[in-house]
């Protein structure tokens, strides 16, 4: 079966924009589907999927939603229904890259169609709000937005640029035969700006023991991708050095919002875990008038314009508690790698966040709330000292070899 | 000759990963050149255009330069710097496309420099932190800008990484290939001009009618969308580019908005490129009456206005009659500095979807307020029609191409 790409729009308004793109991508010796998520008017081109199949695909007739008239139901299962039609594509392997434009409306349910669809199938999102706030659209998947400055009404010498440009775009990237296919097992790794060099130093090791390492940026969205891709059964182990993001998803630092998976997935598909506590010793404010009344008599320390806060002993307390929590009833072997000079850049002999013995409380917490399988070992160092790296990589490389 | 695109890198940081980038667009029969945009520390590899380069090309003092060693003071002079070099081979004809790989940073700056080259050359951001809140608002402004988010850090050339770096080289590549060689121009002869519109959710009516009629005649009529973003990139095209023969200004609310320090605030300067290159405009009022300030911004006094409720993100409060005066004065001002025929049309009955004649937000006396003042502010020679409708209805539209067709008489 041929791959095609799949071109998704609302028909009843952009449909000529929608045909010109499936001519320029035509011209350029690929195959499209087009997929209509419109149901107002009719629909201004041909469509290969109409709107009466989407809506099918989604539990309703097109009938139906246009006499209930309310804009966000039929929104709701249009997107549904183009969602189940993309995976049927992918699952035959007749999908190639998705290509969708839109406003706001339109820029939603593309982007849910291409969050559906696995890492590495080239999904470009042409949006009239590619430059307002795009977390929720583009989330934890390698969409590209692509900004169309002008409203996308009508062909002109304006909008042809940006289509040819997005046209250009889609084929570019489907013309890369981008399967990932690992050809050495893969290590998921943890990072974070004032954070220790631990994945850094961790890379050599990993390359000498024959696996590949990929690093997360733990910001928040990063760590949502790292769970989610674990998830896809992409890696043979994890090496979770910063685990920041704990202390700001329960303290409102600027790292939070990371779901309920964080640090779970691993443990719970029984993918070895090694963790560290970096970046637990404090909590990340985007800037100094974010940081709350209660907490401004803390240590800081003032990084560019985001601001670090010292954690305290009832605060690491519930860390331990969350950490314990996450990691229960493990389906695999799970580590826990303290060392016990310091977490971070800011908390390391002579920075402004460095006080050991506070750290120790999550260690004397963690003893009494992990579940029994959860192994826990301190070592006598600072996080970025290659020793520690070391420890880490040595511990995860045997616990994946006595996994197998 | 082989088409040319500039890859924009922290050279300290991210070289390996963009030597990969290189040869994977060089496996596409197109050139690459690495610029380093590196701020602190050695670059790990060659550099086709070295920093030393870039920060000369700033023309800061390279000694007093090196004695900078902080980032933050150090990100404006090499941005300064990249934008000058690649404007010169944009001049010179040697770029084609560009691309830039990078976190936070990186991306920021980047993008920054992306943005100094004309609409139209391709422009491709690969970043890690694409879907943090708010940073795409930051990164890509009113630019054509594509940005894909790498999920998995720029760091280490793992198979993940490389699944995204050669899918962006595809990309880049293949927008270069197929873009137009020939650069955005006004209309030939015996073409009609373009014209430029600026429209809103609550006029969409209005907007759909006169552009019905518009192309009917043979225009073709660019829509931007007057959210504060769409309005702004009008205004920098008016401005930088020579290719629009007249503008229907229907939502100039972003002038206000901007005034007032609202959401839909678009710049300082809007309203104002059209009329100094002498481009004839037709203006409505449509959500000039209307502000969108944040919620959590509220003062208490906005409680007792009228307000609707858009949608889930926007609420919309009526302007109060000092608000509105003073939206009147400095509309009046920009417009009275145009050097081309204006002409302002106010549908009587309410400005736009939300303010109809007959719903509760119509409000004739505060209406009134601003056409007074505006009409005592405007210079003689610009005309003000009232037209006894509502924005939305048709005999408005229908004024609006009347007035057109006026100020397209030669």
């Amino acid at each position: 079966m041929v791959k095609k790409v799949l071109l998704v729009g609302t028909l009843d308004s952009k449909g000529r924009e929608v045909a010109y793109l499936g001519k320029r991508i035509e011209e350029r010796g690929w195959g499209v589907t087009i997929l209509d998520v419109g149901t107002l008017g009719n629909p201004l081109c041909h469509a290969d999927i109409s709107q009466h199949e989407v809506a099918k695909a989604g539990g309703e007739t097109l009938s139906k939603i246009k006499s209930k008239g309310d804009r966000s139901y039929s929104v709701e299962i249009m997107t549904r229904g183009a969602i189940k039609k993309a995976l049927e594509l992918y699952s035959r392997g007749e999908l190639a890259g998705v290509l969708a434009i839109g406003g706001g409306t339109g820029t939603a349910i593309g982007t849910a169609i291409m969050r559906s669809l696995p890492l590495g199938i080239p999904k470009v999102m042409v949006s009239t709000v590619a430059s307002r706030d795009v977390s929720h659209y583009v989330g934890t998947r390698d969409i590209t937005m692509l900004h169309s400055v002008v409203d996308l009404v009508g062909l002109n010498p304006i909008t042809r640029v940006i289509l040819d440009n997005a046209a250009g775009a889609v084929v570019g990237m489907a013309e890369v035969a981008a399967e990932i296919n690992p050809t050495q097992p893969l290590v998921a790794a943890t990072s974070f700006g004032i954070s220790p060099m631990s994945a850094e130093l961790a890379e050599p090791l990993l390359e000498e023991r024959n696996y590949q390492m990929v690093t997360f940026h733990a910001n928040g969205m990063g760590g949502r991708a790292l769970e989610e891709l674990i998830d896809q059964g992409l890696f043979a182990g994890v090496l979770d050095f910063v685990t920041h993001e704990l202390a700001d998803e329960l303290y409102d630092g600027y790292c939070g919002d990371i779901g309920p998976d964080r640090l779970a997935t691993a443990a719970k598909r029984g993918v070895p875990i090694v963790v560290a506590p970096g970046g637990l010793d404090c909590i990340v404010f985007n800037s100094i008038e974010d940081v709350p009344d209660k907490l401004k008599n803390r240590k800081v320390h003032l990084h560019d314009i985001r601001v670090a806060v010292r954690t305290s002993k009832e605060e690491l307390e519930k860390i331990a508690l969350t950490i314990a929590q996450r990691l229960a009833n493990p389906n695999g072997p799970v580590g826990i790698l303290i060392p016990l000079r310091g977490w971070s850049e800011v908390d390391k002999e002579g920075a402004d966040l460095f006080e050991p013995h506070i750290d120790y409380f999550l260690v004397d917490a963690l003893k009494g709330v992990l579940p029994p399988e959860v192994c826990l070992k301190e070592v006598e160092c600072h996080i970025s000292d290659p020793q520690f790296a070391q420890q880490a990589v040595e511990w995860l490389d045997e616990m994946i070899r006595d996994h197998r | 000759m082989a088409s040319v695109i500039v890859i924009l890198v922290m050279a300290e940081e991210k070289w390996q990963e963009a030597d990969f980038l290189r040869k994977e667009i060089e496996a596409r029969a197109c050139e690459a050149v690495i610029l380093d945009i590196g701020l602190l520390g050695k670059p790990q590899g060659a550099c086709d255009i070295t920093r030393e380069e870039v920060i000369s090309a700033s023309e800061r003092n390279p000694n007093q330069v090196t004695l900078i060693t902080d980032r933050g003071k150090r990100m404006p002079i090499i941005v300064d710097g990249a934008i000058q070099k690649v404007r010169q081979l944009y001049s010179e004809g040697n770029i084609d496309g560009i691309i830039s790989i990078g976190g936070t940073t990186g991306t920021q700056m980047g993008t920054s420099i992306m943005m100094s080259l004309p609409f139209g050359v391709p422009k491709f951001a690969v970043s890690s932190t694409a879907s943090l809140p708010g940073f795409a608002s930051r990164c890509i402004g009113t630019a054509d800008i594509a940005l894909m988010h790498s999920v998995v850090e720029i760091a280490g050339l793992n198979n993940l990484l490389r699944s995204v770096l050669a899918r962006a080289a595809g990309a880049i590549c293949a927008m270069v290939e197929g873009a137009a060689k020939v650069p955005l121009s006004p209309p030939g002869k015996g073409e009609k001009p373009l014209i430029a519109m600026t429209h809103f959710g609550p006029c969409e009516e209005c907007a759909v009618n006169v552009r019905k009629q518009l192309e009917e005649r043979g225009y073709q009529v660019i829509g931007f969308s007057a959210a504060g973003i769409g309005d702004r990139a009008m205004e920098e095209m008016l401005e930088q580019q020579n290719i629009f023969g007249a503008v229907i200004d229907l939502a100039p609310g972003g002038v206000g908005e901007e005034l007032l320090g609202f959401t839909r605030a678009a710049g300082p300067t809007r309203l104002e490129a059209a009329g100094k290159r002498g481009i004839p405009q037709v203006i409505a009022p449509c959500g000039v009456n209307w502000g969108s300030p944040l919620k959590r911004k509220y003062k208490p006094e906005y409680e007792l206005r009228k307000k609707f409720d858009y949608d889930a993100a926007r609420t919309f409060v009526r302007l109060s009659t000092e608000e509105m005066i003073m939206v009147a004065d400095t509309m009046a001002d920009k417009l009275n500095r145009a050097r081309g025929t204006v002409k302002v049309l106010i549908p009587l009955g309410g400005w736009s979807a939300l303010d109809r004649r007959g719903t509760d937000c119509y409000d004739a006396e505060l209406d009134r307020a601003f056409v007074d003042e505006l009409k005592k502010q405007l210079k003689q020679d610009i005309e003000v029609r009232e037209v006894d409708a509502d924005l939305e209805a048709p005999e408005f539209a229908q004024a609006i191409v009347e007035a057109f067709d006026e100020i397209m008489v030669p």
